[in-house]
């Protein structure tokens, strides 16, 4: 890894910190999902951090290539995070449907009544 | 008492027969069409015939608007209900046909069947749907041991214990054939009657070409996952 590319993924990994930060700050980013970002930006201030002894690292697994191991790593972390993401959504929509359920059962019940009121003398 | 549930999406051309022919038939019965989220006329046309109706917010598939029928079922402590299409391919008349099915074997759910006996002479699907319907048969007999035929017909009688089972958890996608496997896991007994169906008086069906296999996939693992699944 050079100088240039390790300095960039440095200030690339601060910024995306501080956006993620920014963003949970701003309350457009819950804290539970920005924990598992957070742990993204700190797994790549981490790695260009590493520098040479990365390509120490990558070896011991028997990737020849050290872009090869970034590129593994990198797939298995997003797998996580979408993985997590699908959770959320089949969560939401799970709240969605009873919600939609109450809304109707609920509107009728109130049609009901009111029938039933105006039928009264 | 007996809820008839019409589960109607952008039903307003089949909906007015359908109701008229089922308060004409079973007037002690109670008719609840669950309008999930229609864009025409479907909730005023229901209205108009003097139904009860409950309005989706948006539209949200075939096994939320079933249950929440299911839901209101519970909650006025209804004894059986019915789960009728609102597009005319269920004939009223043969609700009787499941309710004697029903008073006779016990059962917790009477599903009107095309495939049994006399059913044949009514209307019958395509050769291709036939094929995945006996698919899906098969495989519900391998998970649970139940012997249904028609296990995508959603015309369909349950009782009591059905009907709270169903109120608290129902399938959503392709609801029918996961339904039995579900009853099944609860230890209650699945019917099938013979009914003559007629071909949809309009609207159209909620199965395309393309997303067939889809259907079978998510279905077959949707049963299995069923049967796998913890009934607490």
């Amino acid at each position: 890894m050079t100088v240039t590319l390790q300095s960039v993924a440095f200030i690339f990994s601060l910024l995306f910190l501080a956006a993620i930060f920014e963003l949970v700050r701003r309350r457009r980013l819950k804290e539970s999902y920005a924990l598992s970002w957070f742990f993204v930006g700190g797994c790549v201030l981490v790695l260009s951090l590493l520098g040479e002894r990365l390509e120490v690292v990558a070896r011991l697994f028997g990737f020849a290539q050290l872009s090869n191991a970034i590129l593994v790593f990198t797939v298995f972390l997003l797998l996580v995070l979408l993985l997590g993401l699908s959770v959320a959504v089949s969560t939401l929509s799970g709240m969605v449907q009873t919600m939609a359920q109450d809304i109707g059962l609920l509107r009728n019940r109130r049609e009901a009544k009111d029938k039933d009121g105006a039928d009264a003398p | 008492m007996m809820l008839v549930i019409v589960p109607a999406f952008n039903e307003e051309k089949a909906l007015p027969g359908t109701l008229a022919e089922l308060l004409r038939l079973y007037p002690r019965a109670q008719v609840l069409v669950v309008n999930d989220g229609s864009a025409d006329g479907t909730s005023a046309v229901a209205r108009r015939a003097g139904v009860r109706v409950v309005d989706l917010p948006v539209n949200m598939g075939i096994g939320v608007a079933m249950q929440t029928g299911y839901r209101f079922a519970r909650e006025h402590g209804f004894s059986r209900a019915v789960q009728c299409d609102g597009d005319g391919q269920h004939p009223p008349a043969q609700i009787a046909v499941l309710e004697e099915t029903m008073d006779r074997t016990g059962s917790a759910m009477v599903i009107g069947s095309r495939f049994v006996e006399s059913g044949k002479e009514g209307f019958k699907s395509l050769f291709m749907r036939r094929q995945v319907i006996r698919f899906f048969s098969r495989w519900i007999l391998l998970l649970c041991g139940v012997r249904v035929y028609d296990v995508t017909s959603g015309f369909r009688l349950v009782n009591e214990k059905a009907i709270a089972i169903f109120a608290r958890d129902y399938p959503f996608d392709y609801p029918e054939p996961e339904a039995i496997v579900l009853l099944s896991r609860h230890g209650l007994a699945v019917a099938e009657a013979p009914v003559a169906m007629r071909e949809r008086q309009g609207g159209v069906s909620s199965i395309g070409f393309f997303s067939g296999i889809y259907y079978v996939v998510k279905v077959s693992i949707g049963l299995l996952v069923t049967r796998l699944r913890s009934m607490r």
